[in-house]
């Protein structure tokens, strides 16, 4: 069955859980491939200062010698990708990033995975989909660390985790989010600009690989336009329906990859752009979303529009990772 | 070795500041003032100067280190409130008359309207100066002894059409002037 429905039954929990468990294992098999195709690009054991991926694709930057930035590289599928219009940056200055640049050897997936089954033994955290990973140096924890961006499927909220590369054991910074509270039963938002973790993790139940080509958001509903122009639309009953071949020009055919966009920082991007635009503070309740790239395949963007004013409507626009661009002030 | 007087000291300081704002004027923050610049106090300085809010990605360039990102939340805020100040309506009439940019920043439209018909005063004015400046170099070039006659010939015939020029140029003005004098009553400012 195409559609998907949130868990509403111990059984369903049941699916979702083993579902989830069955992403993990593809999520990790993906990085084994990754790790393969950067050993046999780089020969030896070359050193990172930054490594994301989930399951369709993974990038790197990979220091080829100790004077020269370090060479950014996307691998998608079985095959590596071009690079121009995607970024990866460090999170510490890149001069820092580069002296604790970590061995490609050190990425392992034992710790991944002792990692994902602590987590998943929490109770209400079984379901939970873990929408990338992102290791290197962590100026806040002062050290090489793992940032897994997860959805939770429970609350509709999305969340940073850290873990020890090496172990997998779960690190703890001042600064970090606190961590979320006990899982109550699965609940409905009336709000589905919440919840884009959760119809991302449903899309991903149905359909692991296909790069995004469009996602729209409002309140009401999350429709999905993949770049092989299949469309999904996820509903206020957190339900998943497939809808009908998009066959308009505005697509980029490469689309992108979740991974590439922060989907945490939607939820202050309303207010962000109720500011920059100069609207009034009632505007925030009427964003809506559309992140996509334009059809010649340049850069992603998030756009905010505000559904109150009437044409021309106020727009926002942020990078992926909800960083101001302009706005149409 | 010798001390700089009080005066000589303010100077300095003066000289130093200047130093610094020429430097932050290419950059819009220094990159040394990246990690302790007060995000919100710049927005409320940005938004007093009336800037659009693309500025924010001038100042994300000047602090590339990402450990040192300006805090857009906080420069939003800050620029929100500088804007309430930069956004008078009395201020879009000095703003326009003094012919100063205006970046379209302000949601009352009362800000918009006063500033372009002041600033139309001020380009009015302008070019009823530029012509005046353009008739009394013509009518100096006439007076020189060193002007053969044939060339005084074409400069005369130049200043009767500048002077042409210049009555309209004063007409438009004048209608300007009372065009902002006619908003200005009927929008309070």
């Amino acid at each position: 069955m195409a559609a998907f429905a949130a868990a509403q039954t111990p059984d369903a929990a049941a699916i979702q859980a083993r579902e989830a468990r069955n992403a993990d294992t593809r999520t990790l098999a993906a990085l084994e491939r990754f790790r393969q195709a950067l050993s046999g690009r780089y020969p030896g054991d070359p050193r990172l200062t930054m490594l994301e991926f989930g399951e369709s694709e993974a990038t790197a930057l990979v220091l080829t010698s100790p004077a020269s930035p370090p060479e950014f590289v996307i691998w998608r599928g079985d095959r590596w990708i071009a690079t121009e219009n995607r970024k990866l940056e460090p999170w510490a200055r890149p001069d820092v990033a580069a002296a604790n640049a970590f061995p490609l050897s050190s990425v392992r997936a034992p710790p991944f995975r002792a990692w994902q089954d602590a987590w998943r033994r929490v109770p209400g955290q079984a379901t939970d989909f873990f929408m990338k990973y992102a290791m290197g140096y962590d100026p806040a924890a002062g050290r090489v660390v793992v940032r897994a961006t997860v959805g939770s499927m429970t609350t509709g909220r999305i969340a940073e985790q850290r873990f020890d590369p090496s172990s997998g054991a779960s690190v703890a910074v001042a600064a970090a989010a606190p961590p979320s509270a006990p899982k109550s039963a699965p609940r409905r938002s009336d709000d589905l600009r919440r919840d884009v973790g959760v119809a991302i993790a449903a899309l991903r139940r149905e359909v692991p690989a296909t790069p995004l080509g469009a996602v729209r958001v409002t309140a009401h509903e999350i429709a999905f336009t993949l770049a092989d122009r299949s469309t999904w639309r996820f509903d206020v009953t957190h339900t998943l329906t497939p809808g009908p071949r998009y066959d308009g020009s505005f697509l980029c055919e490469q689309g992108w990859a979740d991974a590439d966009v922060d989907w945490g920082t939607l939820e202050v991007l309303p207010r962000n752009g109720v500011l920059a635009a100069g609207l009034g503070d009632d505007a925030e309740q009427h964003a809506r979303f559309v992140i996509d790239r334009p059809r010649d395949c340049g850069g992603l963007a998030i756009e905010v529009f505000y559904d109150n004013y009437r044409a021309p409507q106020p727009w926002v626009r942020f990078d992926p990772r909800g960083r101001l661009l302009r706005s149409s002030q | 070795m010798k001390r700089l007087p009080a005066g000589g000291a303010a100077l300095a300081r003066a000289l130093f500041a200047w130093a610094w704002a020429a430097l932050a004027a290419c950059t819009t923050v220094a990159v040394q003032a990246c990690p302790i610049t007060d995000w919100y106090a710049q927005g409320v300085a940005d938004g007093r100067a009336g800037h659009a809010p693309d500025r924010l990605v001038r100042h994300r360039e000047a602090c590339p280190d990402t450990t040192a990102v300006p805090d857009e939340r906080a420069w939003l805020e800050g620029r929100r409130e500088g804007l309430a100040e930069y956004c008078q309506p009395h201020r879009a009439v000095d703003a326009g008359l003094a012919g100063r940019a205006y970046a379209g920043v302000c949601r009352d439209p009362r800000y918009g309207r006063l500033y372009t018909a002041a600033r139309r005063v001020h380009d009015s004015r302008s070019r009823v100066a530029s012509i005046e400046r353009d008739i009394a170099a013509k009518r100096r070039d006439i007076a020189n002894g060193s002007t053969s006659e044939v060339r005084r010939g074409f400069l005369r015939r130049d200043v009767l059409a500048l002077e042409s020029d210049r009555n309209r140029a004063r007409s438009a003005q004048s209608d300007a002037e009372v065009a902002l004098d006619k908003l200005r009553k009927e929008l309070g400012v």
